[in-house]
């Protein structure tokens, strides 16, 4: 069954456009993040290697521009094919990051609240229902002005925004597991709880958060972008995709739209692509849909 | 080491202490909802109320080592809650659970481990009652893994798993299957791995519930065989939880029945069946259908259903469906009391034979 | 067979082909099943999970979705091929010829609506009688099927009523537009036994009240045996055993339908062990060669694995798809096998 699952997953992504699509795209952003750097024409964050002289340079495929810099260059003469490859890093590592750490906590307080019920579960929920009834926008931008702004606390901001999503998730999925017989069946065999929800649980409530997982994390470069745009996220020193928008905003009205609109689109790019392939996922693990 | 004379096993009869011993168990659920459905009024002041499901109301039994004896009843008649509430999944409302002589009733988890080498469980659901993530060895061992180690033996793991892969041959399956994933497994092969899985602590007592009826015939009986030649070789004793009388009949020495939470009847297998004594006993036999045209003599027909066991009724617990039921139904709840022969009835008609006649 | 002979059928279901089709291949879970049914017959149609039982039950009805579809065959209800009929034309068949019970009363029953709507929606699609003649016809039949205070139930929803009312309800809204036939699958199978054999009693009373045909489908022998006049065995797909009820169970033919009424405990001839079948229901998907039972009986021999048998007369009025039935001689042929 396993196997036939397997195959038929398989089966199912060749015949599906958008699938192929989004995973080529997630690819080339996994490329980017790995070796970006290494193939960058220029480290963009090095000011050795800036020449004010090749300020606000238009894309080389355009009159003035430089065949040295594809996509043009910002106003301290920084390439700005460079930055995107730096900043896609930047945005995508710490949307991973952020992911991570939301699901962890998420899903630890999912199971213990699914597990053990009670006040517990009914505190952990409420606070969880309180916090869905902000927009996470207006939750992180609080977040961040009350921390201040750096990489760790945009991280921090992004966790607290996302753990709820997994503790429902997995809240809901522990009811239905600990229902089964086999959760009894550990207890007959003597386990401690603990060992019941490593063990057991967990492994068996996993599913449905990859599918959360990839689409928060398309969630999370967005919400980061939207920080930094706003000014109150990634410092100056390691510029994500969001600041380099802001950094083009000023002068995008001014017909040096460049700086700007290339890291927008890769933005999208990227979201767009986790999004297509999440949808997938989502119809394909999602047993009611079968 | 088969059937003793199970006939003569009432507690005093016998020198050494029973497998198991029941006593007085009570099982309540609370029904935990919101806030907004608990809330109820009294006059004007509204206050929490709590639903309370009577699941076990008051269930005494005794099995004695090797003898296998079966709760019948239909659903929601308490006899899983019973067989979960001895196996500690759920933790008793009250009265006593005694497994080799020893009380169990009180304990928590750490105390609990060493009563769990003796104690074990086969479930209902070949699908549900195996873990779909772990491979069969590791369902197998997992056990008697605890036990080793609580005991702090060294390579507990592999001893376990060892010990796994010999329980598989004997059930049925083979070594090949151990490392295997249980959906790639039949019902029936699940089931067989769920028996390997009670039998690796080497247990005294086996807690048995609906362990068939969510196999075809076919596979049913191959179940029940394997179950009763366990029992000859390991001197195993069965807690049986059925709703198939057929099924019990053929492997009970003792039988219970059992109706919203009450003991109504315990009779050894051939007198429960032949001489049975309480009206839902007789109704149960008589509405149960069989494939011999010849035994389809139909005693008693059933009207209504099962009240809920959220408010039990006063007195008898069956007095809304019985044919029978007077005046002292309504206000006495019967006791379970001895009518000779091993038997035990719950029903005030065996004070009053008069009134025995539809 | 016989005697459908004498009177014409009600039900011709030839060489019936229900298959699903999956990546991995065709799954042949109906592969050739026959049978008639005479108006007012009741049939039971038996076996394992895995037979093939209830989708041919949804064949009746042309309630194959898919990747499900019937691949060939015929279905004659009365003269007309369903098998071949447009859904416009099963819709008005559905309820008004053909009725189904189904094992769970929920998933027939629509949890939002009352019982007296979904009651009058089956008169006002298949009959045109006026509002006031419609629930009267609703309040009758639900007394008629035990249910009391019917007037003031008809205004009740479904999660009102417990399990075994559920089914009185199912079986009320089955017999409303006077169905010719009736395909029951697994009636009573999610009840209690005190409450099946109300439900039991029940259908047979009113289904020989209506004169209806019915089809029940269920993996119980005993229940069978209670309350059909024949039998179809399936095993893999495939008929293996058919005859009258009595003589079916009481001496079948076929070594699987031995098998099956082997398994199960007799009372009255309590043995220390069950007689059982050894194996499992194979993979539809991947069936041994000739005989599907093959594997795991105990009289193949060389030729069951060569050629697939063919229902042909066995004994009585049984007939059976095996190179080798239980005849008359059976200790012998059962004794001399080796």
């Amino acid at each position: 069954m396993n196997q036939l699952l397997a195959s038929q997953f398989v089966y199912n992504y060749r015949r599906n456009v958008s699938a192929i699509a989004g995973s080529a795209i997630i690819l080339v952003c996994v490329l980017i993040v790995l070796f970006g750097p290494l193939v960058a024409p220029q480290n963009p964050y090095d000011l050795t290697q800036l020449n004010l002289l090749d300020s606000y340079k238009p894309p080389a495929w355009i009159d003035g521009g430089d065949p040295r810099f594809p996509l043009g260059t910002d106003g301290q003469g920084r390439d700005v094919l460079s930055a995107i490859l730096y900043g896609t890093r930047v945005s995508a590592l710490i949307g991973i990051a952020a992911m991570l750490t939301a699901c962890a906590i998420g899903t630890t307080l999912g199971l213990l609240a699914g597990f053990y019920g009670g006040r517990l579960d009914a505190f952990i929920m409420r606070v969880a229902d309180i916090q869905l009834s902000f927009p996470s926008m207006l939750i992180a931008l609080f977040l961040m002005s009350a921390f201040g702004t750096g990489i760790d606390k945009v991280l921090i901001a992004l966790t607290l925004v996302g753990w709820v999503v997994y503790a429902r998730t997995v809240r809901g999925s522990t009811l239905g597991e600990i229902q089964k017989e086999y959760v009894q069946a550990a207890r007959v065999a003597g386990l401690r709880d603990g060992k019941i929800i490593r063990r057991h649980v967990l492994p068996n409530v996993l599913t449905p958060l990859i599918v959360i997982a990839t689409v928060q994390v398309g969630t999370f470069i967005l919400i980061e972008a939207s920080l930094s745009f706003l000014g109150v996220g990634v410092p100056i020193t390691q510029p994500s995709l969001g600041l380099l928008i802001k950094n083009g905003f000023d002068v995008l009205f001014s017909g040096l739209w460049w700086t700007s609109v290339f890291p927008g689109l890769m933005i999208m790019a990227m979201v767009f692509g986790i999004n297509l392939f999440g949808d997938f996922l989502r119809d394909e693990l999602n047993p009611r849909l079968k | 080491m088969t059937a003793s004379p199970v006939t003569a096993s009432s507690v005093e009869a016998v020198a050494e202490a029973p497998m198991l011993e029941v006593e007085n168990l009570e099982q309540r659920f609370t029904l935990r909802s919101g806030l907004i459905d608990r809330l109820g009024f009294e006059g004007w002041r509204p206050r929490l109320v709590d639903s309370v499901v009577h699941a076990v109301n008051g269930v005494s039994f005794s099995i004695a080592k090797g003898e296998v004896l079966a709760l019948v009843g239909e659903s929601g008649c308490g006899k899983s809650t019973v067989a979960k509430s001895i196996a500690r999944i759920y933790t008793p409302s009250g009265g006593h659970i005694r497994i080799d002589g020893e009380e169990i009733g009180g304990y928590g988890h750490r105390e609990m481990l060493p009563v769990r080498a003796k104690m074990q469980m086969i479930f209902q659901d070949p699908f549900a009652s195996l873990d779909p993530r772990q491979k069969v060895r590791d369902i197998v061992a997992e056990p008697l893994l605890e036990q080793l180690e609580r005991r702090g033996e060294p390579e507990a793991k592999k001893k376990a798993r060892e010990a796994a892969i010999a329980l598989l041959e004997r059930v049925g399956l083979n070594a090949e299957h151990a490392g295997r994933y249980p959906h790639q497994f039949s019902g029936g092969q699940r089931q067989r791995i769920g028996i390997a899985r009670a039998l690796s602590v080497n247990p005294g007592l086996i807690i048995a519930d609906e362990p068939v009826s969510a196999l075809d015939v076919s596979i049913q009986a191959q179940i029940l065989n394997l179950m009763m030649d366990l029992r000859d070789e390991y001197g195993l004793a069965y807690l049986f939880i059925s709703h198939d009388l057929s099924v019990v009949n053929h492997i009970a020495d003792r039988i219970g029945v059992m109706y919203l939470g009450f003991l109504v009847e315990t009779a050894p297998r051939e007198r429960l069946f032949a001489a049975p004594r309480h009206p839902y006993t007789r109704a149960l036999l008589s509405a149960a259908p069989t494939i011999d045209p010849a035994d389809r003599a139909v005693e008693m027909e059933l009207e209504g259903e099962v009240p809920s066991a959220l408010s039990l009724p006063s007195g008898c617990c069956f007095r809304t469906r019985c044919p029978f039921a007077f005046d002292r139904c309504a206000a006495e709840r019967p006791r379970l009391q001895d009518v000779g022969g091993g038997q035990g009835v719950a029903c005030h008609l065996v004070d009053d034979p008069e009134r025995n006649r539809p | 067979m016989d005697h459908a002979k004498a009177t014409a059928p009600l039900l011709d279901v030839r060489d019936l082909r229900t298959y699903f089709h999956t990546f991995s291949g065709p799954v042949k879970a109906v592969d050739g099943v026959s049978f008639t049914l005479a108006p007012g017959e009741v049939m039971g149609l038996v076996g394992e999970s895995g037979g093939g039982k209830s989708v041919v039950g949804f064949s009746l009805l042309g309630l194959i979705d898919p990747p499900g579809k019937i691949e060939g065959g015929a279905i004659r209800l009365g003269g007309e091929d369903i098998a071949r009929a447009s859904e416009e034309r099963l819709r008005r068949i559905r309820g008004r010829e053909i009725a189904m019970i189904f094992q769970d009363p929920m998933t027939s029953l629509n949890p939002v609506r009352t019982i007296g709507a979904q009651m009058d929606e089956m008169l006002r699609l298949h009959t045109d009688l006026d509002e006031g003649a419609r629930k009267a016809r609703c309040i009758a039949m639900l007394e008629s099927v035990g249910i009391s205070r019917a007037a003031e139930r008809l205004k009740a929803y479904p999660h009102q009523f417990s399990g075994g009312m559920r089914q009185r309800v199912v079986i009320a809204i089955a017999l409303l537009a006077s169905p010719r036939l009736i395909v029951a699958d697994e009636p009573t199978t999610a009840l209690d036994v005190t409450i099946q054999s109300q439900i039991l009693k029940l259908m047979r009373k009113r289904i020989a009240e209506t004169g209806a045909a019915m089809i029940l489908v269920t993996h119980d022998l005993a229940v069978v045996s209670e309350m059909v006049d024949k039998i179809v065995v399936l095993y893999c797909g495939k008929v293996v055993e058919t005859g009258p009820a009595r003589e079916v169970i009481a001496d079948p033919s076929h070594p699987y339908t031995r098998g099956l009424v082997d398994s199960i405990p007799n009372p009255k001839d309590r043995k220390p062990r069950l007689a059982q079948i050894p194996g499992a229901v194979p993979d539809i998907r991947d069936l041994p060669s000739g005989c599907s039972f093959r594997p795991r009986c105990p009289r193949a021999k060389a030729r069951c694995a060569e050629v697939s048998p063919t229902l042909a007369p066995t004994r009585g009025a049984l007939q059976a798809a095996c190179h080798f039935p239980l005849v008359e001689d059976v200790a012998l042929t059962g004794g001399a096998r080796a």
